[in-house]
């Protein structure tokens, strides 16, 4: 009774918290717009950061391993692909298209009745469906047949992109492939499906074929042959050469260079996971330090028994590892900061000017006091620290005073240290900058806590392949001649070690530890080095373009789409950029900065390209913090239209994301789903499902299995609402029965809540640790969620076209009861109703 | 008294954890001793400061008896700036 009362008030909104939302809003405007004021006025180094090329070799090794998870994640479904996937499973192909991509599909035609023909009803149909967002050939055709080509047809396709042959064709095929199964059936989705749609779409951007890759072997054998390659010994030493006399063509590198924001796309990714489910873990149980405690203890996850351990670090090294999680994750993000600063401090680049120093001094002020503003008017909705609103915020100002300060100090004045724990250095450290930057901020730091972390879970417990594709994306954070250095020491060792296989079979490069063969020489004239860019005016013209497309939405609210006032500002940048590469054709920068005396490296595409992909980028990656924004009542107002305004991108380019994971708290108990069948004879049968039954708990557990995941979401050990799932499952298992049972269908099919309260990590460390088995047997509640009479339950009896495959006998025509959802009459109103809203809006006009 | 019920199985995650640990400090220091030998060999002019007796301790014994097997690595005077700026 209290925890339903107390589940009603969570639903209640806080009243004064929307009062608020509309001045956070234009709070949050402000911060951003002040934002992008200091990246507009480090326009230069944005634009050398995102645009420039770089060594392939990192995110081809990155190709390599992300990819093989890619395939591991999909067959690690693979005990449940006809359930989850094909017309026999827990959805038919009508009724997947309903409630999965119902907008999408709504003018597609289910053919169950004879005024609803199967198929698009009409062209306007056809556009609909092509707006996406889920593009699956499964909810059209799924029989099992077609499902297991289609299947075959992704696992050849990953394959051959992660050897790298024709990259760019399989990567694409292997990205829709993988989404159109994913999206076929959500039941089975976790953040691992997240993960992976996500950085595939980035990965199959970048060009990951021109290293390590069958493409380039093919490539580079080619050259050979034709005397165009330059190699480890010959002119250029594998880096390539310039046309001359004595090669009119040139000589082409090894490894080209290739366009670098799709590495550096998935760093931020990677950081913005952390940052966002850092941030969203503001419960009670975390600030207790208790999240380790009660993750490790779910019956669903653990691979080893851990209540005794639990019993005895509990309290106490528990604690202090779910603070290094909750730190870890909301800091982790400063590795971004500290790679960029080395990167600034390496490019040399000449000062801003006095006044762009001011305006981005007065930019990062207003940004510090907008912050400020913010908390000091969401103080009064929130659980805040006892201190008063006025004082958090001065404290927050003052913290940013006082690392302004910190970093004039280490930037003019650094400190020397010249002893460390009483013993002298040989050479006084410089505590500076770039020594921040390595050894605090640095991937030296944070990428060992990223690797720990994920090293932590997979010992313990067994999320699939989450860690993997998390643990994968390490690699994007290295650069090519990191990545080629260290492969080259590991060959070189195990040469050593194994010389008479490794070192036979590893090139001989290796076994001498010979250097690294170079990429792409950036001198070479092939490359990209032209002057054009867009001026710092167009920039702010681009901002004030941005900002009045939302002005006029909020304050006219117009009945045409506000966001034409920011396609127009595109138009005009596109202008712009149009503009600067004529008036520079021809122009080249030099290779070497004649000020800085630093190699510049080339751009990664002409004007144009870095037009558009510059803007892209600025898009997608305001887009994805939009689309991340936390669901709170301050936010109510501004939140939903700002997700609108970026859900069809972000969905079409399978990037939209949300990271709550464990989030505000953890499952403080232990859920399962028990299915009981009663059959015709009215025999009941436990089904045994999930782990409550010992043939269901293997210990330890290796091999990753979605059912529990899939158990938790039918019957309520999820957060969100996903209680629809439930008629659905029973649905299928009185058809499954059916199925099993020579046709006869069961009477009914039940679906029970089992679950018990884990105790407080402070009763496990005084009274002694538990056995789940006992506790369960003890302690553990039960309730039937869901039944259902199969025999007038709709979809509930084994469908014809089942019975024919398998050769049972079949049904009566008015014994199935198929789900009508009339769907032409409801195309036919949508239709209208469209047109008399457009008629209505040119009378307005 | 809790104790006698504890199971074989129960104990099991020591020997993980234990492993994990140990085995992730081995790590930890393989990998700095390769990020310092990198960074040395990228930019030799300025080492990092590290303490006398770590940076002896640290001085890999194999490489001292056989220094020929080591190939000075040379990037490219032109790539350098360019292609690897950050650490």
């Amino acid at each position: 009774m209290i925890g339903t009362l107390l589940a009603l008030a969570d639903e209640v909104p806080n009243e004064e918290a929307l009062a608020i939302s509309p001045t956070i809003g234009w709070l949050m405007l402000a911060c951003a717009v002040c934002v992008a004021l200091v990246l507009v006025m480090h326009a230069e180094r944005w634009r050398r950061w995102w645009l420039t090329a770089e060594d392939p070799r990192g995110i081809a090794v990155f190709r390599i391993v992300f990819t093989f998870f890619v395939i591991a994640n999909i067959n690690g479904m693979w005990e449940f692909f006809e359930y989850l996937y094909t017309d026999e499973g827990i959805f038919t192909t009508d009724v997947a298209r309903q409630v999965f991509a119902r907008e999408q599909l709504a003018g597609y035609g289910d053919g169950l009745l004879p005024d609803d023909p199967e198929g698009f009803y009409d062209w306007a149909a056809v556009w609909q469906f092509l707006q996406g967002p889920k593009y699956s050939l499964l909810f059209f055709w799924d029989s099992p047949g077609f499902f297991w080509a289609h299947l075959w047809a992704f696992e050849i396709s990953a394959v051959l992109f992660m050897i790298g042959f024709r990259t760019r064709l399989f990567g694409v095929l292997t990205w829709f492939l993988m989404n159109s199964i994913l999206v076929r059936n959500h039941l089975a989705w976790e953040g691992t499906e997240l993960v992976f749609r996500c950085m595939l779409a980035y990965l199959v951007l970048a060009r990951s074929g021109q290293a390590y890759s069958v493409d380039n072997w093919l490539r580079c054998r080619k050259l050979r042959k034709q005397g165009r390659l330059s190699e480890r010994d010959g002119p250029g030493g594998g880096a390539g050469v310039a046309p001359s006399e004595e090669h009119p063509q040139g000589l082409e590198p090894v490894y080209r260079l290739i366009p670098s924001w799709p590495r550096k796309l998935i760093m931020l990714q990677l950081a913005t996971i952390y940052i966002t489910t850092g941030t969203l873990k503001t419960g009670s149980v975390w600030m207790s330090g208790d999240s380790l405690y009660y993750a490790l203890n779910l019956d669903h996850f653990y691979r080893l028994p851990p209540q005794f351990l639990s019993s005895l670090a509990g309290t106490t090294v528990f604690r202090g590892m779910t603070y290094a999680v909750k730190v870890g994750q909301t800091g982790f993000a400063l590795i971004l900061f500290g790679i960029i600063t080395r990167w600034i401090i390496a490019q040399k680049l000449p000062p801003l000017s006095a006044a762009r120093q001011w305006v981005t001094r007065i930019a990062f002020a207003g940004l510090v006091l907008g912050t400020a503003g913010i908390v000091f008017v969401a103080y009064p909705v929130h659980f805040t620290p006892p201190i008063s609103a006025e004082a958090f915020a001065g404290l927050w100002i003052g913290v940013w005073a006082g690392l302004w300060l910190l970093w004039r100090k280490l930037t003019y004045r650094p400190f020397v240290v010249h002893k460390v724990l009483g013993r002298t250095l040989r050479r006084p450290a410089t505590i500076d900058r770039v020594w921040v930057c390595k050894w605090i901020l640095g991937r030296r730091v944070l990428l060992v806590w990223h690797l720990a972390f994920h090293a932590h879970i997979f010992t313990l417990m067994n999320v699939g392949q989450f860690q993997t594709g998390m643990l994968a994306c390490t690699f994007a954070f290295l650069q090519g001649d990191e990545i080629a250095t260290l492969l080259r020491d590991i060959g070189h060792r195990l040469s050593r070690v194994f010389p008479r296989t490794i070192g036979k079979l590893v090139p001989r490069s290796v076994v001498e530890r010979a250097p690294i063969l170079p990429a792409a020489d950036p001198g070479l004239p092939s490359l990209r080095r032209d002057t054009s860019g867009l001026p710092q005016w167009a920039l702010l013209v681009g901002l004030g373009g941005i900002v009045a497309g939302i002005l006029v939405q909020v304050r006219f609210a117009p009945s045409w789409d506000y966001r034409f006032v920011w396609m127009g500002t595109a138009g005009v940048l596109a202008a712009v950029a149009l503009w600067r590469a004529r008036a520079t054709r021809g122009q080249r920068l030099p290779v070497v900065d004649p000020q800085s005396g630093v190699v510049r490296a080339p751009w990664a595409y002409g004007p144009i390209g870095r037009a558009i992909v510059g803007g892209l980028l600025v898009w997608h990656i305001s887009a994805v913090a939009v689309w991340l924004m936390p669901d709170k009542d301050c936010m109510k107002s501004f939140r939903e239209p700002g997700r609108k305004a970026v859900a069809t991108w972000l969905r079409n380019t399978t990037t939209d994301q949300g990271w709550g994971m464990f989030a505000p708290n953890p499952p403080r108990s232990n859920v399962f789903m028990k299915v009981l069948v009663t059959d015709a004879s009215g025999h009941v049968w436990d089904l045994k499902t999930d782990v409550y039954a010992e043939e269901q708990k293997p210990i330890p557990w290796i091999w990753n299995t979605r059912l529990r995941k899939m158990n938790r979401r039918i019957i309520g050990g999820e957060s969100g609402p996903t209680a629809w799932y439930q008629k659905w499952y029973a649905r299928w298992e009185c058809r499954n029965w059916a199925r099993e049972h020579g046709g006869e269908a069961p009477r009914k099919v039940e679906l029970v809540k089992v679950w018990y309260k884990i105790p407080s990590p402070e009763q496990t460390h005084d009274s002694g640790y538990y056995i789940a088995e006992d506790l369960l047997e003890r302690s553990g509640h039960e309730k039937v969620s869901y039944t259902a009479h199969c025999e007038r339950e709709v979809m509930g009896q084994l469908p014809n076209f089942i019975r024919e495959r398998d050769g049972l006998p079949l049904l009566p025509e008015d014994e199935y009861r198929p789900w009508h959802k009339d769907k032409q009459r409801k195309w036919e109103a949508h239709l209208e109703r469209r047109r008399k809203a457009r008629a209505a809006r040119r009378d307005e006009e | 008294m809790a104790l006698i019920a504890v199971r074989l199985i129960d104990l099991a995650i020591f020997a993980s954890l234990g492993t994990l640990w140990i085995g992730g400090a081995i790590f930890i220091v393989v990998l700095y001793r390769w990020i310092l030998r990198f960074e040395r060999e990228r930019d030799p002019i300025a080492p990092d400061a590290v303490p006398v007796e770590a940076e002896l301790a640290a001085t890999p014994e194999p490489e001292r008896a056989e220094p020929e097997r080591i190939v000075p690595r040379v990037l490219p005077s032109n790539a350098h700036g360019a292609l690897a700026g950050h650490v």
